[in-house]
């Protein structure tokens, strides 16, 4: 559904270098630091920037062919855009109808009294988060096959983010769909991606399916001196604390089982992110 | 672009104080003054200038990347952008010249209807041609700078007419005879001249603006 091949684009201090790829059926997660690339990978995937080189493709074709027919394939969540904020979302739903062939306008509005998105109250007053429930209902609502969602639970409590993802798994129920998703609120992906891609500097620096992310990676915390005897073969990167080194593996059983002395941790995205000083990594 | 349409309509009709207020100021014209020509003019020029402000509002919040994630070409937004200035001077040009007519003939004033056609046909030139300048001031600059880029441009289009005024004096060609011999011609030769401008202002216009926003990143 989608595929970046060192798609480029370089600004005054920042470049990014990034190959990802969305197969059908999949829900893949994108991670970073704010300012890691994850907004401008977005970007480049909608045709919002142009790139200095590399592949963009997004259902099959390169990003700049996309038809009218193939947007209407696709639903977005942008964290830092939406609709006319002048609007109010019952001048919206014509435009909606007359934008989308497949627009399910009985639905549009269940979601949004489920959701309690006032009809009638213009765009600008609305919350972040009303804001964002409104884009994920949008993005909902057209029988579209892949989602683009950048950072769709920001802002959201937990128990409303809790009902979008059920929403968004509901939706993936139905196959030939694709997601494409970032968030900072790593529990959210962890629940719901199938495969996870790192994004440090604007480079991919880590893919690895969410499951065994959980089941394999994990934080060895250790002394110097546990450090000195340790066999360093599966660590992915360490770092220096107070009482010695912490450090990132990805065979947490290995170390589990040839050094039971050990305090590990489990590891997940927020971990990884934690982790990731770039050349602090050996590999 | 059915649905920019209707999303522009939506923004102009939220719009009601604006709307009522020029209302307003157009009836009072229209039952207090002689002038039946300024009142067509006025209201042509001020809604079709809406135009512009429905650019500032999908560019509000960075609303123009989200509006190009939609099944929305850029191509399609310029064409938009300017079939809604045109339907808006038409329509208003429309109901103007019909109240106006309408409320001249229930006062039993004479009107001149050549004169009223003449000043609505120039408020949609000079309206066409304010479009002209600022779509694709606006498209490339933003709101904010665009105020500034537009202050440029209408430096430039001012020393522009100097300059051209300047020439025809130069080649002693004198601009009041000018002006007579177009307050002489045929109304119907008025209203062809002035369509035949707008289209040619209004279509180089788009191509450039269409170039800019091609050119834009979000």
């Amino acid at each position: 559904m989608i595929v970046l091949e060192h798609v480029k684009k370089n600004y005054q201090e920042f470049s990014l270098d990034c190959s990802l790829e969305v197969p059908k059926g999949c829900i893949t997660g994108l991670i970073g630091r704010n300012g890691a690339g994850k907004s401008t990978t977005f970007k480049a995937v909608l045709g919002l920037i142009r790139t200095d080189g590399g592949k963009v493709q997004v259902l099959g074709k390169p990003v700049d062919e996309l038809t009218k027919a193939d947007r209407e394939q696709m639903g977005v969540v942008l964290s830092d855009s939406g609709f006319s904020e002048y609007l109010k979302i019952k001048d919206l739903i014509p435009v909606l109808r007359s934008m989308y062939h497949s627009f399910d306008e009985g639905g549009f509005r269940k979601r949004c009294e489920r959701l309690s998105i006032p009809l009638d109250k213009k765009m600008k007053d609305f919350s972040t988060g009303m804001k964002r429930k409104l884009q994920i209902i949008a993005a909902l609502s057209h029988d579209a096959r892949l989602l683009i969602l950048d950072e769709p639970t920001a802002g959201l409590d937990v128990v409303t983010r809790e009902k979008l993802l059920d929403m968004l798994r509901e939706y993936m129920e139905q196959e030939e769909r694709a997601i494409l998703i970032s968030s900072h609120i790593s529990t959210d992906l962890e629940s719901f991606c199938d495969d996870i891609y790192l994004i440090d500097e604007g480079k991919i620096v880590l893919h690895e399916d969410t499951d065994i992310l959980l089941s394999s990676y994990g934080i060895l915390k250790v002394t110097p001196e546990q450090y000195e005897k340790l066999d360093k073969s599966y660590l992915l990167s360490k770092k220096k604390e107070d009482y010695g080194y912490r450090c990132l593996t990805s065979q947490k059983r290995f170390y589990m089982e040839n050094f039971p002395d050990l305090v590990i941790e489990r590891g997940g995205i927020d971990e990884l992110i934690l982790m990731r000083e770039r050349e602090e990594m050996s590999r | 672009m059915r649905a920019l349409l209707i999303k522009d309509w939506k923004l102009l009709a939220n719009q009601k104080q604006f709307f009522m207020v020029t209302a307003f100021i157009v009836f009072v014209f229209l039952f207090t003054s002689n002038n039946p020509a300024f009142v067509v003019s006025y209201a042509t020029i001020m809604y079709t200038v809406f135009t512009i402000s429905t650019i500032s509002y999908d560019e509000y919040n960075n609303g123009m990347a989200f509006l190009f994630t939609l099944p929305v070409s850029r191509r399609e937004y310029v064409a938009e952008k300017y079939s809604f200035g045109i339907l808006s001077a038409g329509i208003t040009a429309f109901v103007v010249l019909t109240v106006t007519v309408v409320v001249s003939g229930i006062r039993g004033d004479m009107i001149k209807l050549d004169d009223i056609l003449i000043a609505e046909m120039t408020s949609i030139m000079i309206a066409m041609m304010f479009l002209s300048f600022t779509i694709p001031v606006q498209l490339k600059f933003g709101t904010e700078k665009g105020r500034i880029a537009m202050m440029a441009v209408s430096l430039v289009v001012f020393i522009l007419i100097w300059g051209g005024v300047k020439t025809m004096k130069s080649l002693h060609w004198s601009v009041g005879s000018f002006l007579r011999k177009l307050d002489e011609a045929p109304a119907e030769l008025f209203v062809c001249v002035v369509l035949a401008v707008c289209a040619v202002l209004m279509l180089v216009s788009a191509a450039i603006s269409l170039r800019v926003l091609k050119q834009r990143e979000f």
